[in-house]
């Protein structure tokens, strides 16, 4: 199963919302409400259906950028109706599952019928939010990679893979340009060893993280050659994080 | 010729004596076991004929009924303890929502939200505005809600037919991102930990059940320990063993017996918001992953040791 990631998102996300429809499937009324209230507010347009049929009905007559799903529905059950999305609709449409379960339960399956992600009850309004801007920008037409990412002295562009400290140019191997910048993008995330190989690189983990200690350090000393500040915190010894901005 | 005739209706005679007599005795069983029936006793049944079948029928029925008198006491103890563990979470749930109520009524009467100049307030005395109470009252939700949640979990793990699905895992890599998700509380407490971790150990276990084991073992230490946690880790032929090992605060002991029952607390008043079950849980699931789990007091330091079975190919 692949990690959830809540990306760090900036002020944009209003704007790419605005043209969004959401279709929220709940059949608590009270609870599709918070919802819908919280969705409008960020500025996506929300349908609320409150059984699995109804919903059925609205996506036979309309398209929807992404649907909110409760799994405990009346009749059609929300299992039910990913599995006739995805078959019957030929449906590609990213789903949040709103579950009540708990994490011990076996969530496989629920993938496996075409969910994309879930968020547990009671949620927070802001997490939904995140992580409906997450899979609209990864189903979302050819969205631009966000052209560049600073911190502090360090400016990173991600269309061209250069990284530049105080105007002056690092010569970062491709490996640590992305190590770097997975840690910009999530500046208040610690990452281990093995996160940083699954994340900045997609590739299996083999039981060797001296290769990443190596790569950090070579980060740090050629960011040491122009600037004496601190960039990438080691924290307990077990994980990597952005050193924190100045206050 | 008289002598035989004699002899045989004498024979007669006491046959038919024995076979009343007999006939009686099953009698006084069945009214025996009437009695007991009807009023419920615990009496066993005594017969005085020392015929074999009547004996063994006895001692069948005998049997059936010690068992039902155990099956007795198993209830009323199982009753007992229901109500023992609604009185404890009676305390447990209804203190939060009191706390949570207050807020929103205060809230109600604060003024609403205005510039902020000040920090952000901790505590209820610095509240003032509706904003903060609001704050207040959600992080008091957020408590009840992982009590409840602990509570459901517990529920669940009693039942001996529950399973989890096991396949191999890292648990070291699972302890770093367990330490990680907890960094803010335990980076609060002032003190770094000392780690000494392997790059990866092998077990056979769930993974959010291992995770879920070291995340109440965090914050175990987060609420009730002092100092500077110490996290090792060893290997042995068949398992893999983590320690952690933290101070006491002075004076404070711990009933290492005790600690792992439902709801105990080493503070008597209750006063933490943690449901009493972290550690009891941690059992129950490290059990249900084949492992085990000890704890002891050794001066002032408390130490856990959680052991799980390694991977079947690693095993010597």
């Amino acid at each position: 199963m692949s990690r959830r990631e809540i990306d760090d998102l900036r002020g944009t996300e209003n704007q790419r919302g605005a043209n969004s429809r959401i279709l929220i499937v709940e059949d608590n009324a009270q609870i599709s409400e918070i919802i819908a209230a919280g969705l409008r507010c960020e500025g996506f347009r929300c349908t609320q259906a409150y059984s699995g049929s109804e919903a059925m009905l609205y996506l036979a007559q309309t398209g929807y950028e992404l649907i909110v799903l409760d799994l405990m529905l009346p009749g059609l059950s929300g299992e039910e109706l990913i599995s006739r999305l995805r078959g019957e609709l030929c449906s590609s449409v990213p789903v949040i599952v709103l579950s009540a379960r708990d994490q011990l339960d076996h969530k496989l399956e629920l993938f496996a019928r075409g969910a994309d992600d879930y968020v547990t009850k009671p949620f927070e309004l802001a997490e939904l939010i995140a992580r409906i801007h997450a899979q609209l920008k990864r189903a979302g037409p050819a969205s631009e990679a966000e052209p560049a990412y600073r911190h502090k002295q360090l400016l990173l562009d991600s269309r061209t893979y250069h990284a530049t400290v105080k105007g002056h140019p690092l010569q970062l191997t491709r490996q640590e340009y992305r190590i770097l910048e997975l840690l910009l993008k999530n500046p208040s995330r610690v990452f281990t060893k093995q996160d940083l190989y699954t994340l900045a690189w997609d590739e299996p983990y083999m039981g060797e993280d001296k290769t990443i200690t190596v790569h950090i350090s070579n980060i740090r000393n050629k960011i040491k050659a122009h600037c004496e500040q601190s960039y990438i915190e080691t924290i307990w010894g077990i994980g990597f994080r952005l050193s924190r901005a100045q206050p | 010729m008289l002598a035989a005739l004699l002899i045989v209706s004498l024979l007669l005679v006491l046959q038919t004596g024995y076979g009343l007599y007999y006939r009686r005795q099953i009698r006084d069983v069945g009214r025996q076991l009437d009695f007991i029936g009807k009023h419920d006793s615990f009496k066993l049944i005594t017969t005085q004929l020392q015929s074999r079948e009547l004996s063994r029928l006895v001692e069948s029925c005998n049997e059936l009924l010690r068992e039902r008198r155990a099956q007795n006491q198993r209830f009323i103890q199982k009753n007992e303890e229901i109500h023992e563990t609604i009185a404890s979470l009676s305390h447990d749930i209804r203190t939060p929502l009191a706390a949570l109520d207050g807020y929103l009524q205060l809230a109600e009467r604060a003024e609403p939200v205005q510039e902020r100049t000040e920090p952000v307030p901790e505590r209820a005395e610095q509240a003032s505005h509706r904003a903060d109470y609001v704050r207040l009252a959600r992080s008091r939700i957020k408590g009840m809600a992982k009590l409840i949640e602990e509570l459901f979990l517990y529920t669940k793990l009693q039942n001996p037919d529950y399973r989890l699905e096991l396949s191999t895992v890292d648990a070291a890599e699972l302890l770093r991102h367990s330490l990680v998700m907890q960094l803010e509380p335990i980076a609060a407490t002032g003190y770094e930990p000392e780690l000494a971790l392997p790059s990866q150990a092998l077990v056979v276990g769930q993974a959010h059940a291992i995770e879920r084991v070291f995340g109440n073992v965090l914050s175990n230490y987060v609420h009730h320990g002092e100092g500077r946690l110490t996290i090792h880790c060893r290997e042995t032929e068949s398992e893999w063993e983590f320690m952690f090992a933290n101070p006491l605060p002075p004076g404070r002991t711990i009933d290492a017996e005790r600690l792992f029952q439902r709801f105990y607390k080493a503070d008597p008043a209750r006063s933490e918001q943690t449901s009493g079950l972290g550690l009891t849980i941690v059992q129950s699931l490290v059990q249900k992953m084949k492992g085990s789990v000890r704890a002891e007091q050794l001066d002032q330091q408390f130490c856990l040791w959680i052991r799980w079975p390694k991977k079947r190919e690693e095993r010597v």
